[in-house]
Protein backbone atom coordinates (compact mmCIF):
# COMPACT_ATOMS: atom_id res chain seq x y z
CA UNK A 1 0.00 0.00 0.00
CA UNK A 2 1.55 3.44 -0.82
CA UNK A 3 1.79 5.90 1.75
CA UNK A 4 0.24 8.81 -0.32
CA UNK A 5 -3.22 7.75 -1.82
CA UNK A 6 -5.34 9.93 -3.80
CA UNK A 7 -9.47 8.34 -5.73
CA UNK A 8 -11.56 9.93 -7.65
CA UNK A 9 -14.65 9.51 -8.90
CA UNK A 10 -15.98 11.22 -12.19
CA UNK A 11 -19.66 11.29 -12.41
CA UNK A 12 -21.18 10.78 -16.05
CA UNK A 13 -21.19 14.67 -16.43
CA UNK A 14 -16.93 14.66 -16.25
CA UNK A 15 -17.53 16.30 -12.71
CA UNK A 16 -14.64 14.89 -10.76
CA UNK A 17 -14.77 14.72 -7.03
CA UNK A 18 -11.27 13.50 -5.02
CA UNK A 19 -9.73 12.30 -1.66
CA UNK A 20 -6.51 12.49 -0.85
CA UNK A 21 -4.46 10.15 2.10
CA UNK A 22 -1.68 10.80 3.88
CA UNK A 23 0.90 9.53 6.21
CA UNK A 24 -1.98 9.38 9.22
CA UNK A 25 -4.97 9.10 6.85
CA UNK A 26 -6.35 6.25 4.22
CA UNK A 27 -8.93 6.92 1.56
CA UNK A 28 -11.58 4.25 0.83
CA UNK A 29 -14.06 4.01 -1.86
CA UNK A 30 -17.59 2.38 -1.48
CA UNK A 31 -20.09 1.53 -3.95
CA UNK A 32 -23.87 0.63 -3.47
CA UNK A 33 -26.02 0.93 -6.14
CA UNK A 34 -26.36 4.24 -8.25
CA UNK A 35 -24.09 5.82 -5.11
CA UNK A 36 -20.32 5.99 -4.97
CA UNK A 37 -18.67 7.62 -1.87
CA UNK A 38 -15.13 8.43 -1.01
CA UNK A 39 -13.98 8.54 2.26
CA UNK A 40 -11.28 9.43 4.89
CA UNK A 41 -10.23 7.19 7.94
CA UNK A 42 -7.56 8.33 10.20
CA UNK A 43 -4.79 6.02 11.77
CA UNK A 44 -7.61 5.55 15.05
CA UNK A 45 -9.80 4.45 11.97
CA UNK A 46 -12.49 7.35 12.38
CA UNK A 47 -13.85 8.41 9.31
CA UNK A 48 -12.92 11.90 9.32
CA UNK A 49 -14.89 12.93 5.73
CA UNK A 50 -17.06 11.27 2.96
CA UNK A 51 -18.34 12.59 0.01
CA UNK A 52 -20.63 10.82 -2.45
CA UNK A 53 -21.70 10.32 -5.78
CA UNK A 54 -24.94 9.90 -7.23
CA UNK A 55 -24.96 8.24 -10.83
CA UNK A 56 -28.13 10.17 -12.50
CA UNK A 57 -30.46 7.84 -13.99
CA UNK A 58 -31.44 7.90 -18.00
CA UNK A 59 -34.45 8.97 -19.36
CA UNK A 60 -35.76 6.64 -21.75
CA UNK A 61 -37.61 7.75 -24.10
CA UNK A 62 -40.28 5.20 -24.87
CA UNK A 63 -42.31 7.11 -27.81
CA UNK A 64 -44.90 8.36 -25.40
CA UNK B 1 -19.15 4.87 -21.01
CA UNK B 2 -15.53 4.98 -20.14
CA UNK B 3 -13.16 3.85 -23.38
CA UNK B 4 -10.22 2.80 -21.86
CA UNK B 5 -7.02 1.93 -24.66
CA UNK B 6 -3.59 1.13 -24.49
CA UNK B 7 -1.46 3.14 -26.78
CA UNK B 8 2.43 2.97 -27.40
CA UNK B 9 5.11 1.01 -26.96
CA UNK B 10 7.98 0.04 -24.26
CA UNK B 11 8.22 2.78 -22.27
CA UNK B 12 6.04 5.23 -24.15
CA UNK B 13 3.16 2.96 -23.39
CA UNK B 14 -0.24 4.83 -21.54
CA UNK B 15 -3.48 3.75 -20.75
CA UNK B 16 -6.07 6.56 -21.99
CA UNK B 17 -9.37 6.93 -20.96
CA UNK B 18 -11.96 8.63 -22.45
CA UNK B 19 -14.78 9.61 -20.68
CA UNK B 20 -17.59 12.36 -20.96
CA UNK B 21 -15.81 14.26 -23.54
CA UNK B 22 -12.30 14.09 -21.60
CA UNK B 23 -9.62 12.26 -22.18
CA UNK B 24 -7.05 11.10 -19.30
CA UNK B 25 -3.38 9.91 -19.47
CA UNK B 26 -1.92 7.31 -17.05
CA UNK B 27 1.10 5.22 -16.97
CA UNK B 28 0.79 2.31 -19.62
CA UNK B 29 1.07 0.01 -16.29
CA UNK B 30 -1.91 1.10 -14.92
CA UNK B 31 -4.72 -1.70 -13.86
CA UNK B 32 -8.27 -1.02 -15.46
CA UNK B 33 -10.96 -2.99 -13.45
CA UNK B 34 -14.66 -3.02 -13.41
CA UNK B 35 -15.79 -1.75 -10.33
CA UNK B 36 -20.03 -2.22 -9.91
CA UNK B 37 -20.66 -1.02 -13.67
CA UNK B 38 -17.77 2.11 -13.01
CA UNK B 39 -14.00 1.43 -15.07
CA UNK B 40 -11.83 2.07 -12.75
CA UNK B 41 -7.69 3.03 -13.54
CA UNK B 42 -5.27 2.63 -10.93
CA UNK B 43 -1.68 3.96 -10.86
CA UNK B 44 0.44 2.34 -8.15
CA UNK B 45 3.95 3.49 -6.81
CA UNK B 46 5.39 2.84 -3.45
CA UNK B 47 4.94 5.87 -2.41
CA UNK B 48 1.63 7.22 -4.18
CA UNK B 49 -1.14 5.54 -5.33
CA UNK B 50 -3.86 7.04 -7.97
CA UNK B 51 -7.19 5.60 -8.53
CA UNK B 52 -9.79 7.04 -10.81
CA UNK B 53 -13.18 5.60 -11.56
CA UNK B 54 -15.61 6.70 -14.26
CA UNK B 55 -19.19 6.34 -13.66
CA UNK B 56 -21.83 6.14 -16.32
CA UNK B 57 -25.56 7.42 -16.39
CA UNK B 58 -27.57 4.62 -14.79
CA UNK B 59 -28.85 2.67 -17.65
CA UNK B 60 -31.95 0.51 -17.66
CA UNK B 61 -31.12 -3.13 -16.02
CA UNK B 62 -28.65 -4.84 -18.71
CA UNK B 63 -30.79 -7.96 -16.85
CA UNK B 64 -34.50 -7.25 -18.59
CA UNK B 65 -32.66 -7.23 -22.09
CA UNK B 66 -31.15 -10.69 -21.83
CA UNK B 67 -32.36 -13.21 -24.01
CA UNK B 68 -33.96 -16.27 -22.85
CA UNK B 69 -32.65 -19.80 -22.51
CA UNK B 70 -29.26 -20.91 -21.55
CA UNK B 71 -27.38 -17.64 -20.53
CA UNK B 72 -24.68 -19.71 -18.28
CA UNK B 73 -23.34 -23.03 -19.55
CA UNK B 74 -21.76 -25.46 -16.91
CA UNK B 75 -20.11 -23.68 -14.76
CA UNK B 76 -17.85 -24.23 -11.56
CA UNK B 77 -18.90 -20.65 -10.39
CA UNK B 78 -21.28 -18.40 -11.14
CA UNK B 79 -20.98 -14.52 -10.15
CA UNK B 80 -24.16 -12.64 -10.64
CA UNK B 81 -24.23 -8.91 -9.31
CA UNK B 82 -27.75 -7.30 -8.59
CA UNK B 83 -28.49 -3.96 -8.92
CA UNK B 84 -28.58 -3.42 -4.85
CA UNK B 85 -24.96 -3.87 -4.86
CA UNK B 86 -25.67 -7.59 -3.50
CA UNK B 87 -23.35 -10.09 -4.84
CA UNK B 88 -24.41 -13.70 -5.03
CA UNK B 89 -21.71 -16.70 -5.55
CA UNK B 90 -22.67 -20.47 -6.78
CA UNK B 91 -19.82 -22.56 -6.59
CA UNK B 92 -20.29 -25.79 -7.61
CA UNK B 93 -19.67 -29.02 -5.32
CA UNK B 94 -17.59 -32.37 -6.25
CA UNK B 95 -20.58 -33.84 -7.87
CA UNK B 96 -22.43 -31.10 -8.96
CA UNK B 97 -22.27 -28.52 -11.40
CA UNK B 98 -23.79 -24.99 -11.84
CA UNK B 99 -25.84 -23.48 -15.02
CA UNK B 100 -28.02 -20.47 -15.31
CA UNK B 101 -31.06 -19.88 -17.83
CA UNK B 102 -33.57 -17.55 -18.57
CA UNK B 103 -37.54 -18.03 -18.80
CA UNK B 104 -39.66 -14.78 -19.38
CA UNK B 105 -38.59 -12.92 -16.50
CA UNK B 106 -36.85 -15.02 -14.19
CA UNK B 107 -33.51 -16.15 -14.24
CA UNK B 108 -32.61 -19.57 -12.36
CA UNK B 109 -29.72 -21.39 -11.12
CA UNK B 110 -29.92 -24.93 -12.01
CA UNK B 111 -27.77 -27.29 -10.16
CA UNK B 112 -26.69 -30.34 -12.32
CA UNK B 113 -26.18 -33.21 -10.25
CA UNK B 114 -25.88 -36.90 -10.51
CA UNK B 115 -29.33 -37.51 -9.70
CA UNK B 116 -30.54 -35.04 -12.14
CA UNK B 117 -31.20 -31.21 -11.94
CA UNK B 118 -32.48 -28.56 -9.20
CA UNK B 119 -32.98 -24.73 -9.27
CA UNK B 120 -31.53 -23.23 -6.33
CA UNK B 121 -32.18 -19.76 -6.29
CA UNK B 122 -34.39 -17.88 -8.96
CA UNK B 123 -33.22 -14.19 -9.42
CA UNK B 124 -35.80 -11.59 -11.20
CA UNK B 125 -33.95 -10.68 -14.54
CA UNK B 126 -34.28 -6.76 -14.22
CA UNK B 127 -32.55 -7.25 -10.66
CA UNK B 128 -29.09 -8.23 -12.53
CA UNK B 129 -26.84 -5.69 -13.03
CA UNK B 130 -23.90 -8.51 -14.08
CA UNK B 131 -22.76 -11.89 -14.45
CA UNK B 132 -19.43 -13.95 -14.55
CA UNK B 133 -18.71 -17.37 -15.21
CA UNK B 134 -15.94 -19.71 -17.13
CA UNK B 135 -18.78 -20.37 -19.57
CA UNK B 136 -21.02 -17.49 -20.03
CA UNK B 137 -22.73 -16.44 -23.20
CA UNK B 138 -24.13 -13.23 -22.22
CA UNK B 139 -20.83 -12.01 -19.89
CA UNK B 140 -19.21 -10.37 -22.58
CA UNK B 141 -22.16 -8.07 -23.66
CA UNK B 142 -23.06 -6.81 -19.85
CA UNK B 143 -19.14 -6.12 -19.20
CA UNK B 144 -18.11 -2.28 -20.30
CA UNK B 145 -15.88 -2.79 -22.99
CA UNK B 146 -12.36 -2.51 -23.06
CA UNK B 147 -10.01 -1.77 -26.37
CA UNK B 148 -6.35 -3.04 -25.63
Amino acid sequence: MAIFEEKSVVDANGKKTSVKGGIFSRVEMNSKGNTTCLGKRDVFNIKSEETCVVTPSTVVNNGK
Amino acid sequence: MATVTKKGIGPWRKTVVEHAGKTETFSGSAKVTEQNGAVCVTESGIFKSKEVCYLDKSAPSKGSALPDGQLVGKSKSISVELNNGEKRVYDSSITSINSMEKSGENVKVVKNGVFGSKVVDTIKANDIANIQSEDCNVCKSMNPIYKD
